[in-house]
This record gives C-alpha cells, sequence and structure tokens, in this order.
C-alpha cells in the first residue's frame, strides 16, 4: 500500500496488490478505524465483560468471600464503568454480607439502592448511544428482583448488627417497592401492548407481586418485636403469595401457624440460601429482509433456523445482519435437602420458601419482549442505513466491485460487532432460600445445619456451637449460606 | 454523503468515549437552611416538628393545671420515638430537638434518658470513691420525672411515574408517670411531592 501526501494531507491511496488507486479515502479510514476501535478496545459500552468474575468465582467456590468482596472492590476501577455502578455495589454489598461484614454489606447496599433510584431518569445522550450500539451503552439500573432482594438482605444485615427497627424499615421499605413495580408492570404492559401489535410478539406479563419469603422475615422480626397483629398479617402475606402467585411457588406452602401458639419454651428460626442465581448468556437471531417482510432464524446446533417472519411495512428486501438478545440461564444449586441437627441429634428439615431463580426468569420474560422489539428494530435500522451508505459508495465508485465489497464487508462487521447483547446481571444472588423454626429448651446449644445431596450424602455443615438461646435472646435467628 | 458518513462514523467514535467523566462540588451552607435532595425525612423536617410541637405542648392546658397543683415546674423525660416508617430515620436526632426546645423553654424541668442515666450513674458511683467528701454527689437524690413524652413516625408513601408523595405523620404524647393518664396529645403531619424527570441529557 502506498500512500501519497498533499501538503501534509493524505491524498490518495495505493493498494499496490489489488493495483487499485483509491479517492474516497475518508470514508474508508474511518470504516477502518470504527471496526479497528471495536475489535481492539474492550470499551464496556458495547460489550459485557466477566473477565472480573472469573477470579471472584473462584474464592466463592471456596466460601471466600471477603476475599472476593476485596477483590471486587480492589479491581473496581478497571473492571466497573460508572453506568455499572449498582452492578458492583450489589454484589459486592451480597459478599460483605456473607462475609459477615453487614457495616460495608448496608452501605453498598444502600448505595446500589439509592443508584437504582436516581437512574430511574434515563440519560438521552447514553439512550441515543444504545440506538447505534446496544443496551450495554445504558446505565445498569437492575433486574426487578434484584432491587427487591436488596432490602431483603439489608435487612438480614441489619438484624445481624442488633437493629431490629431498621430490619422491619427495610421490610415496609420492600412492600412499598412492590407496590411501585405493580403500577409501572401495568403501565409497561399496556405501552408493550401498544408497540407490538402490529409486530405479533409474544407478551408476558409477571407474577411477582408479593415475596415470601419477604414476608417470612417479616414475620419473624414483628414477632420479635412484639407486635402480633403485624406479625400475623406477614404470616397470612405468605399463604396468600403461595395461592396467588403459583407459578413461582409451585412447592409445597410451609406452615407457620405454630409459632403464634404460646410456648414456654424459645423458638430458633433458620433463613439458608443455597446455589446462585440465573447469569445472562447471548442468544444469536439473524435477519433477512423481503418485501414488507422481515424473516427472523437463530442458531441451533450451529445451523440457522427459523424462528419467525413478520410484516414489516416498507422495508425493502435483501437486507441481512446478525443480533444478539440476553437470555437466562439456571446455575440452581447441587443440595437437595438440608437438616437441622441440635446436640447431635436430628431435628428437622428446612423448607423451600422462595425459588429466587424462578422470580428472576419471572421479571425477566416481561423485559425479554420489550428487549427483543427493541434489539430488533435498531438492527432493521442499521441495515437499513448501511445498504444506504453503500449505494452511495457504489454511485461514487462507479460501480467498483472490490470497493463495494470491501465496504460492505466492513460495515456489516461494525453491525456485527455492535450488536451485542446487554449480559449484566449481578453474580452472587442464591437460588433459592429454605427456612424452618425450632422450639429449644432454654440455655446453651451447639446446632448443625447439614447440607445433602441427591443421594443424600453430606456436601457440607455449618455449625453454631455453645450458642445461648432464651426465650427472650437475641441470637433465635440462624442464617448460613452455602452458594454451590 | 461523504460528510454525512464521516460524521455518522464520528458519532460513533464519540458515543464510545461519553460518559467517562464526573464531577464534584461541595457549598458549606447554613445548618438551618431547607435542603431537599431525595423527599426523604432530614434535618429540616425533624427541627420544624420538635419546634411546632413543643410550642404545642408548652402552650396547652396541662402545665397550669400541674403548677398550680403542685407548685413546681414539671419534670419530664423524653421516652422512646419509634420509627414506623420504611425509612432509616435516626430518632435520636428528633429527640434531641425536642429535649433543647423544652430546655429552652424555661417552662419545665428535664431528666435524662435511660441511655444517657446509666453513664451518669456510674460517674457518681465512683464519685464516692475517688471524689472529695465535699464534691463528691450524693446518691439516690435523683430528680422523678413526672411525666415521658412518647411518640412514634409514621408514613404512607405513594409512588407513580417518577412521581411520589410522601406522607408523614409524627404522633407524641405525653404520661403522667404516676397515674397512665395521657394528658397532651399531638399530631403534625409534613406531606411533599417529589417529581423525578423521566429523561435528562
Amino acid at each position: 500500500m502506498n500512500i501519497a501526501y498533499d501538503k501534509g494531507n493524505i491524498r490518495s491511496i495505493t493498494f499496490d496488490l489489488f493495483n487499485i488507486n483509491f479517492k474516497y479515502k475518508r470514508i474508508l479510514l474511518l470504516l477502518l478505524s470504527s471496526v479497528s476501535v471495536l475489535f481492539f478496545t474492550n470499551c464496556s459500552s458495547f460489550r459485557t465483560s466477566t473477565e472480573q468474575y472469573i477470579i471472584t468465582d473462584n474464592l466463592v467456590r471456596q466460601e471466600k468471600y471477603l476475599e472476593a468482596a476485596n477483590y471486587l472492590y480492589n479491581n473496581r476501577e478497571d473492571a466497573f464503568s460508572e453506568k455499572d455502578r449498582a452492578l458492583l455495589w450489589i454484589d459486592l454489598a451480597l459478599l460483605y454480607h456473607y462475609a459477615g461484614k453487614d457495616t460495608l454489606s448496608v452501605k453498598y447496599f444502600s448505595l446500589a439502592e439509592n443508584a437504582i433510584e436516581e437512574l430511574y431518569t434515563k440519560s438521552i445522550s447514553k439512550a441515543v448511544g444504545s440506538m447505534f450500539m446496544n443496551d450495554n451503552a445504558l446505565d445498569y439500573f437492575g433486574e426487578d428482583y434484584e432491587n427487591i432482594y436488596i432490602n431483603i438482605f439489608k435487612a438480614l444485615a441489619y438484624y445481624n448488627m442488633g437493629s431490629l427497627e431498621d430490619a422491619i424499615v427495610e421490610i415496609r421499605r420492600m412492600t412499598e417497592k412492590f407496590q411501585m413495580l405493580e403500577r409501572r408492570y401495568k403501565v409497561a404492559y399496556k405501552e408493550l401492548q401498544h408497540k407490538s401489535k402490529k409486530k405479533k410478539v409474544k407478551l408476558e406479563a409477571s407474577e411477582f407481586y408479593s415475596s415470601a419469603l419477604a414476608h417470612y422475615l417479616g414475620m419473624l422480626l414483628f414477632l420479635k418485636e412484639g407486635d402480633l397483629d403485624a406479625a400475623r398479617i406477614e404470616k397470612e402475606s405468605i399463604y396468600k403469595a403461595f395461592d396467588t402467585e403459583k407459578n413461582l411457588y409451585n412447592f409445597t406452602k410451609p406452615n407457620f401457624d405454630t409459632l403464634f401458639t404460646y410456648t414456654k419454651n424459645p423458638i430458633i428460626s433458620f433463613v439458608t440460601f443455597l446455589g446462585k442465581s440465573p447469569i445472562k448468556y447471548e442468544y444469536q437471531l439473524r435477519i433477512d429482509t423481503y418485501p414488507n417482510l422481515v424473516v427472523i432464524s437463530e442458531l441451533k446446533n450451529s445451523r440457522w433456523v427459523k424462528r419467525q417472519s413478520m410484516f414489516w411495512p416498507d422495508l425493502e428486501g435483501g437486507l441481512h445482519a446478525k443480533f444478539a438478545v440476553p437470555k437466562l440461564m439456571k446455575r440452581g444449586t447441587s443440595v437437595r435437602n438440608v437438616e437441622v441437627h441440635i446436640d447431635g441429634t436430628y431435628v428437622t428439615n428446612l423448607t423451600l420458601i422462595e425459588s429466587i431463580e424462578n422470580i428472576a426468569f419471572d421479571t425477566f420474560k416481561r423485559e425479554e419482549s420489550l428487549i427483543f422489539i427493541k434489539s430488533l428494530t435498531r438492527t432493521i435500522t442499521k441495515a437499513i442505513a448501511n445498504e444506504a451508505l453503500n449505494k452511495e459508495i457504489d454511485k461514487k465508485t462507479k460501480g467498483d466491485k472490490f470497493l463495494g465489497n470491501l465496504t460492505r464487508l466492513i460495515t456489516g462487521e461494525l453491525i456485527n460487532a455492535t450488536e451485542n447483547a446487554d449480559l449484566r446481571i449481578t453474580r452472587y444472588f442464591p437460588c433459592c432460600a429454605v427456612v424452618g423454626n425450632v422450639e429449644v429448651t432454654p440455655g446453651n446449644h451447639n446446632i448443625a445445619i447439614i447440607y445433602k445431596d441427591r443421594n443424600n450424602q453430606t456436601i457440607a455443615v455449618d455449625t453454631f456451637e455453645n450458642v445461648n438461646i432464651q426465650k427472650k435472646g437475641t441470637a433465635n435467628l440462624f442464617e448460613t449460606v452455602f452458594l454451590e | 454523503m461523504k460528510t454525512l458518513s464521516a460524521k455518522f462514523l464520528v458519532l460513533l467514535l464519540f458515543i464510545f468515549l461519553f460518559g467517562c467523566g464526573s464531577s464534584r462540588n461541595v457549598t458549606r451552607t447554613a445548618t438551618d437552611t431547607t435542603v431537599d435532595l431525595s423527599g426523604r425525612w432530614n434535618d429540616t423536617d425533624s427541627r420544624l416538628t420538635a419546634e411546632k410541637m413543643i410550642e404545642g405542648l408548652l402552650n396547652s392546658a396541662w402545665i397550669d393545671d400541674f403548677v398550680s397543683a403542685n407548685k413546681r415546674k414539671p419534670v419530664i423525660i423524653v421516652g422512646r420515638i419509634k420509627n414506623n416508617t420504611s425509612e432509616h430515620i435516626q430518632t435520636k436526632i428528633f429527640s434531641k430537638d425536642i429535649e433543647r426546645e423544652l430546655i429552652n423553654s424555661g417552662e419545665v424541668k428535664f431528666v435524662a434518658s435511660a441511655e444517657e442515666r446509666g453513664e451518669v450513674r456510674q460517674e457518681r458511683a465512683e464519685q464516692q470513691d475517688y471524689a472529695s467528701l465535699e464534691s463528691a454527689k450524693k446518691l439516690a437524690n435523683e430528680t422523678g420525672a413526672d411525666f415521658m413524652l412518647k411518640g412514634f413516625i409514621s408514613t404512607q408513601n405513594d409512588y407513580f411515574d417518577g412521581e411520589a408523595v410522601k406522607f408523614y405523620q409524627v404522633d407524641l404524647e405525653l404520661i403522667n408517670l404516676e397515674t397512665n393518664e395521657k394528658v397532651w396529645i399531638d399530631t403534625k403531619k409534613i406531606k411533599k411531592l417529589v417529581d423525578q424527570d423521566e429523561y435528562s441529557l
């Protein structure tokens, strides 16, 4: 390649190999530089980065939660940009909570909650960015279930810090969030119905209006405070969640009535978090257009298979482009049973009260339809703009085949490179919660929580030794975590 | 077209680079200035509520009744101000605002709260061993309170589409410690409308 200069400016580029004199150097240079930027930078504005989790995942696997949190914190400037701050703070808060550092946990949960609240105001400049690029350019304001569970874990953190009043505040805060979400869901559903009228997109509505786990904690906290009426309302709300949100609570309804009958002995309660919440993966799609019609194909076993076709008025044929949307993937838990042993004797099994992964899928399915329409529209717009640009270049280059193919290749890659799914999601929420209550005699006890797999083999044990339990003692809620 | 496509690509490159800056300014302000940031309960709510409610407390009939019956000023202790809201309100700040207004009024006497008493009692006990006879304070000579001021703060919030109505209600009541008689009850309500823009640049 030879470059000819005129007063210091590039006048023309000659490709010796093909013996082509190319006059439209500015366009080609800009295209090449854009593609280079896309390929050689790791800009989080167009691609979700997950490399920072490799080491933290490994530390979490070893239950080294404090080290995992510290690693994430120390690498925050390299691994997270300002728009991803809520994501960082939620994961940091969770890891600090699991490590027993509840003051730090509350601090980062509060930062995340405030950020989510602030991010109700959407940045127009970032929205414009996302129109050209993808949703990675937007601020991460948390999935709805993440926003709700912040308060559950904050309530537990305050409880551990000995502040019952603040723990109850979190339960009330969560009730307000549910009311807010219910209204927002209804409005968004109507908007989506309107948008999708012509596009025939499948609509999904969320069922998540109340959390049994939140009400369980509320019940325990109000019982501890001596507010029996409030505790009873929370208990009824647990049952109602099981009765009305059947897809989310598709397991046996627990019974907590015995907690409301008088006993002279103290009752200890357990909340155990198991497994890991779902993460997102990229689902590849392709569009091929025909006059007034777009055909969408999906990649199955390395082959493009037609998924659906849509009427798209005024669309010209012959456009092709790829795009990707996020999908959720369960990570689950290897634990099938959790036993409570007191002073060496089996007492009870803990029962499932919340499948956080069920709830994550439920709240995400509402977003999924919106993301699909948005990504599809963006890809078609980019493909139309790309074709217009290439036609113009064809005219200027008088139909130069090599140049036409080259610019089509570059701009096509530009579209493909910018169409990445937004895979941002917190990684360290558990997949489910199991609970239980046991009556014990006042005095000192050794408590063991035993985790068993599907073969009923013990895979882990958590112990609390020589714990003094009194009727009005402070240590009557035990929280354990086994994220494997 | 050449210029247009160049602009388009420059815009694309610009998008990669935006949003990477932030700035922070700190401005000192008077402590009695009203600053509303989030719409949550703040120092101004606490101060204004305490001022208003104590004004009502001191202008109520109970105080004249007590003075004429006992020929002395009533002694008050501030009990628990319970937070029944969905916000982390520092009720101690509110309690202190109430104490300040009561003491500064000169109309009533005031004794230390249950939390504060422990430290004072320990100091007095140590004085019996370590202070001179003349300066050591007597044991069992505390002033007992006649009334306890208790209360709670509640909220009723409503949110929709970037707008929030925050309604706070502060209920205070003065209870005669000997008879359990409630001699004064008052309520103060605060309503705030918080509007958050859906879009910003």
